[in-house]
């Protein structure tokens, strides 16, 4: 178990911070405020405004068994207000609140103490008469600030909005305020909103049987093997959104990221007065599992929708470079032109095809898995000792640079396009930072990856044991 | 230079063409937020701007180089005075398009945007009604490659009418696309190209010839009309030193042939203020909730009263929350409308954008109330408490156009060339807090003559409200896509060609034969205009299987496909074919037309009928393949011997490159119980390369029966 605690998390960040000297140079600036927020500050005269980036763990790591997709759903309504800002009467509101929630639980257990629909509806409506969920987007929108949203990427939510340096001061006041201030508002509705997406996304993913199969046999404690189940009605208690947001927003466990034309020093001193202190109370966060170290090759077969395939899982080796580790998943298994996908069509498997994942599930330093998965309309038979052999002998195809080039190119453009803008930029490098923290910031994919780099990442990987699970119709 | 500047004043004069408003109505004065204090404005940047220069090139035209930090992408822009203003509607888009996704096979030449994403960059295309900008991002050691490709791109424009229709026809699916996958929005952007409808944008796309196309590029893409830009990690005199047309990315090389003479008219329209609605068209879609988007174009910053506008603007509304707008929701009923902020961009001006959904019977009361903001704003002019806000609010919304990257460079380009920056604003608000009263009645004057509009989508316009713009999202059949108008479209049916199909196989011997043709083998002649004589010798089977063999010079090249193993050997050098070659190879088989009759005789392909052509003094009926297998497969079938004439279709090469090719058959003799073709001609884009096939020998082979 790898724990992602305050501590360590503290302490790979304080290594990145190391990388700093270095970066000063371009006009990068990494630094700890003394709430335990880290921050990265990049001045760039180009830009006109500051683009500004916080994010925080939103996978299932904190969340309770049948709170699945409960930090996303808090992240949501985070901006509809805080108990200073969008309240009528704060007292009231946060009775009114805890009023509902109780008699949810009620409901929901059965219990005959439990309000009538009419009555719950009344209350419902009651709480929502004591806010005005349009008050901080105003008050944020007069800091001045432009567009704030919030949006998932890869394992982290991350908040990006546009404003200004003058206004860093009082967009900063507002973070801290929703950071400790939460009401929650609107969060019964969004709550079923996100249960419904969630319905809908598993009822879409055949995948969904056999990836909760590799982690049965690889982490079985993954919070992850729980959000693969078909999603459960049911509805977080007061108590666990309280506790779930304060895991998740815990300045330690966040990354701030700054973009643009400011003056770095004077910008440090504002955030460091700023972001001194915290309402939050201490957490220790759960620790998250790693894969489980195999003696031998596992299989399994599961029943699943879809065409017949093969899933293999192999550990990662510690401290892989996460360029590296790109290149190396799409050079070896992503698609036909892949050195795996170019084996099964020359092994008659014309119907092949083959998709790399990794680190998966996503964690810190890519701490995980490497998952090849493989369909093929045409049969398994065979398949799956095909595949083995293959990757056993991955130095037999050691990578060139003239043949990482194309999957470089691929890579860069595809970064390019997702990440090309600055509030994108900013928003990836904030996510990667929570993520890799042991690695540099970059503001661009990687011009070369290492051939040797790649060869033995792969060699490491692939001397292990993997988990094999076929799925047949 | 001077290009710039008068689409500067163009921009502006557009943008002065504005909507008149309702009269105004007195409403209640709003209570607005107090801000105590105002951030202090910046006066100046807090950092030394980036070296930049403005230099000539040998060609005349002009361009803008930045020095950037290290470990950035290189940013390379491509500008001309060339937007769709200009001669016809839509040709500059689809100009543009042909520009950047023209290939050229006979000198190897992939499509420009082909280039830059092997280079591992991206591109952009943004047409403005007045200029047109080529956006290019690459890792920053690959600008000198982009321009090289950017200039091989302008040396040749395509003149091939196959290789336009197509990029015109895949332009045309993606558009649709766009406009399907949110209309709101598609709408409120096409508003700033002067459209009226986005069936009518599409619509005009259609109507275009590839020759406007070619006139257009003729005229408009000139170097005095154009603009480089380029952002990169190296000082400036080296970047201008590699544009010279001696350089390494010699783009002032550039000399395109004279243009065409005649004029580039501009076209009479204008970004029209009012309430666009597209009604439901069922009664599910009449009653559900509509989607709507206020459409409000930003004053550019180059305008002398740009400061003031944009004062007006925070006091109507801040993205969406506060200031008038949100006090009238409030006070008639609308209050629960929550507007999402974003930004609708051309490369000529930039509009705030605020989405929402309402009930359809919401929509007019809300359109009414925007109206009543606007004109509240000068009934009761701004109080000091909103002035004070919205000072505090301008130095964000004037850098708004700037957002992304290319927009950024395009502004700072647009600044630069009028010799100001965006501190220009601050200065000026800074001069006029220092004013001792500030009145606001002209700029409030020309703030509400700021085009405006409210795009609705689904519900119905109620009858008694006034001057509602209809307009069709796509246009009539819209469940399928826009076909070409140069094609008659008889019916697209599989049946319909059924009959065409049968009456093929009975000319060339029967589909009983045809369902057993298992390959051939034959011997044939290559003639090509700039290459000696070749010799080639085949054995095709239909599971794929291939032997062949070409002699050049008494130099032979034996090519193989035996189940998974593909090679080509030439004397002692064996190399391997990967998967691509190999099934390009067997789709140049696969497309014979005794193969393609035989595949339909199967049941293994099916075709639908397209249209009936006049080709001369032959009629010939056009069928396309349908599923994945070909790309846009056509043949074309004599209606009077039943032969097939044509096959003509879609190929990607090894390199990526995409190409059109035509074969065309002649010299039907019989071998061995069914006739075919003995001579093959087959153009390579429009003609570009022509390859004579002469058959010797074309002998069947049939399964057992």
């Amino acid at each position: 178990m790898a724990p992602r605690s305050p501590d360590a998390c503290g302490a790979l960040l304080a290594i990145a911070l190391a990388v700093n000297g270095a970066a000063a140079q371009t006009a990068t600036t990494r630094f700890q405020t003394a709430d335990g927020s880290h921050f990265v500050l990049i001045v760039d005269a180009s830009i006109p405004q500051v683009h500004w980036a916080i994010a925080t763990w939103a996978d299932t790591a904190e969340e309770p068994a049948g709170c699945e997709g409960l930090a996303t759903a808090i992240q949501r309504v985070s901006l509809n207000g805080t108990w200073r800002t969008g309240s009528l009467d704060a007292t009231r509101e946060r009775d009114a609140l805890l009023q509902l929630d109780r008699s949810w639980q009620l409901l929901l257990r059965g219990s005959p103490e439990a309000p009538s629909a009419a009555a719950l509806l009344a209350q419902n409506e009651a709480a929502l008469a004591l806010g005005d969920v349009t008050v901080f987007a105003r008050v944020l929108a007069a800091a001045p600030s432009h567009r704030p949203e919030i949006a998932a990427r890869g394992p982290t939510s991350v908040l990006t909005l546009t404003t200004l340096p003058a206004a860093i001061a009082n967009v900063g006041r507002l973070l801290v305020e929703r950071r400790d201030e939460q009401a929650f508002r609107l969060l019964s509705q969004v709550w079923l909103e996100t249960f419904a997406e969630r319905v809908q996304r598993h009822a879409r993913d055949a995948r969904n049987i056999v990836r909760a199969e590799v982690l049965a046999l690889t982490m079985p404690d993954h919070g992850m093997a729980r959000a693969l189940d078909r999603p459960t009605p049911g509805r977080p208690t007061h108590d666990h959104v309280l506790a779930v947001w304060n895991a998740t927003q815990r300045p330690e466990r966040t990354v701030h990221v700054l973009l643009g034309d400011f003056e770095a020093t004077l910008v440090r001193q504002t955030l460091e007065a700023t972001f001194a202190r915290t309402a939050l109370p201490p957490h220790r966060p759960t620790p998250t599992p790693l894969p489980r170290p195999l003696t031998g090759t596992r299989r399994s077969t599961v029943v699943a929708a879809g065409p017949p395939s093969v899933t293999m899982a192999w550990s990662l080796p510690p401290g892989v470079d996460r360029f590296a580790l790109a290149t190396a998943s799409r050079w070896w298994a992503e698609g036909p032109d892949s050195q795996l996908g170019q084996q099964l069509q020359r092994s008659g498997r014309k119907l092949a095809a083959v998709t790399c994942v990794a680190p998966w599930p996503p964690t810190t330093d890519g701490s995980s898995l490497l998952l090849i998965e493989v369909t093929d309309d045409g049969g398994l038979d065979g398949l799956a000792d095909l595949l083995v052999n293959a990757c056993r002998k991955v130095a037999s195809t050691a990578p060139t640079d003239a043949t990482l080039q194309p999957v470089t190119t691929s890579l860069q453009r595809e970064w390019r396009a997702a990440n090309g803008d600055p509030r994108a930029l900013v928003a990836e490098i904030a996510s990667q930072a929570l993520v890799w923290p042991r690695q540099a910031i970059t503001r661009d994919w990687p011009e070369r990856t290492d051939p040797k780099a790649v060869l033995e990442l792969l060699t490491k990987t692939f001397a292990g044991h993997p988990v094999i699970v076929e799925a047949k119709p | 230079m001077n290009a710039r500047r008068a689409s500067l004043a163009l921009v502006a004069s557009l943008a002065a063409a504005a909507c008149s408003s309702a009269p105004p109505k007195q409403p209640d004065a709003p209570p607005v937020p107090v801000r105590k204090e105002a951030p202090p404005t910046t006066l100046t940047p807090p950092n030394p701007p980036p070296q930049r220069q403005l230099v000539k090139l040998d060609n005349g035209m002009s361009a803008v180089l930045t020095t950037i930090a290290a470990g950035r992408q290189a940013t390379l822009q491509f500008a001309f005075l060339a937007g769709s203003a200009f001669m016809a509607p839509g040709a500059a888009e689809l100009a543009a398009q042909v520009l950047v996704d023209s290939s050229d096979a006979s000198q190897g030449r992939g499509s420009l945007r082909q280039t830059i994403g092997r280079l591992g960059g991206t591109l952009a295309v943004h047409v403005g009604p007045l200029t047109t900008w080529i956006d290019v991002r690459v890792p920053g050691n690959r600008w000198r490659d982009a321009a090289v490709a950017m200039r091989k791109a302008l040396d040749a424009p395509t003149q091939s009418r196959h290789q336009i229709e197509r990029i015109r026809s895949d332009f045309v699916s993606a558009r649709t696309a766009w406009i399907r996958q949110d209309p709101t929005v598609a709408m409120a952007q096409l508003l700033l190209l002067a459209e009226s409808s986005s069936a009518s944008y599409l619509l005009s796309l259609l109507d275009r010839d590839p020759s406007e196309v070619s006139l257009f590029q003729s005229r408009l893409f000139q170097p005095d009309r154009a603009l480089i830009t380029i952002e990169a990690n190296e000082p400036t005199p080296d970047l201008a030193a590699a544009l010279g047309k001696t350089g390494a990315a010699p783009i002032g090389g550039w000399l395109p042939a004279p243009p065409i003479p005649g004029p580039a008219a501009l076209l009479d329209r204008k970004f029209e203020s009012g309430l666009y609605w597209s009604p439901g068209k069922t009664a599910a879609e009449k009653a559900a909730r509509c989607r709507v988007a206020l459409v409000m174009l930003l004053p550019s910053l180059g305008q002398p009263d740009a400061a003031e506008l944009l004062m007006l603007h925070a006091c109507f509304t801040l993205d969406g929350t506060g200031g008038r707008l949100e006090q009238l929701q409030r006070e008639r009923g609308l209050g629960h409308v929550r507007w999402r902020s974003d930004l609708a961009q051309t490369p000529d001006a930039t509009a705030i954008l605020l989405t929402a959904e309402v009930l359809p019977q919401e929509v007019a009361a809300l359109w009414q109330t925007i109206e009543l903001a606007r004109n509240s704003l000068q009934v009761v002019p701004p109080s000091d408490s909103e002035i004070t806000l919205a000072r505090t609010r301008v130095p964000l919304t004037a850098r708004l156009p700037a957002l992304d990257d290319g927009a950024r460079v395009r502004s700072t380009t647009m600044l630069l060339l009028r010799g100001s920056d965006f501190f220009a604003i601050d200065r000026r608000l800074a001069e006029i807090a220092a004013l001792p009263g500030l009145d606001l009645s002209v700029p409030t004057a020309a703030f509400l003559a700021q085009p405006f509009a409210l795009v609705a989508i689904g519900g119905e316009p109620p009858a008694d409200l006034p001057a509602v713009r209809r307009f069709d999202v796509l246009p009539p059949g819209d469940d399928e896509q826009p076909k070409a108008p140069t094609e008659v479209i008889a019916t697209s049916t599989a049946a319909a060609a059924t009959p065409w199909l049968e009456r093929a196989r009975a000319a060339i011997g029967g589909s009983e034969l045809l369902r057993r043709l298992d390959g051939w083998t034959s011997e044939a002649k290559l003639l090509h205009d700039e290459a000696p004589v070749m010799t080639e010798a085949t054995t095709w089977r239909a599971t794929g299987a291939l032997q062949r063999t070409r002699t050049l010079l008494g130099q032979s090249i034996d090519t193989t496909l035996a189940g998974t193993a593909w090679s080509e050997r030439s004397g002692t050098t064996t190399r391997s074919l990967d998967a691509r070659e190999a099934a390009l190879l067997r789709r140049e088989h696969e497309r014979h037309p005794l193969a393609l009759l035989s595949l339909h005789a199967r049941g293994e392909l099916s075709f639908r009928r397209i249209a009936q052509r006049d080709a001369g003094d032959r009629t010939v009926v056009v069928l396309e393949a349908e599923g994945n297998h070909f790309d846009r497969l056509r043949l074309h079938i004599d209606t009077q011997s039943h032969l097939v004439r044509v096959v003509e279709t879609w190929e990607t090469l090894v390199d990526g490159t995409v190409v059109h090719l035509r074969d065309t058959w002649s010299d039907y003799r019989a071998s061995l119980g069914v006739r075919t073709p003995f001579r093959r001609l087959q153009e390579i884009d429009d003609g570009q390369n022509r390859v004579e096939t002469v058959f010797a020998k074309w002998a069947p082979r049939f399964t057992a029966p």
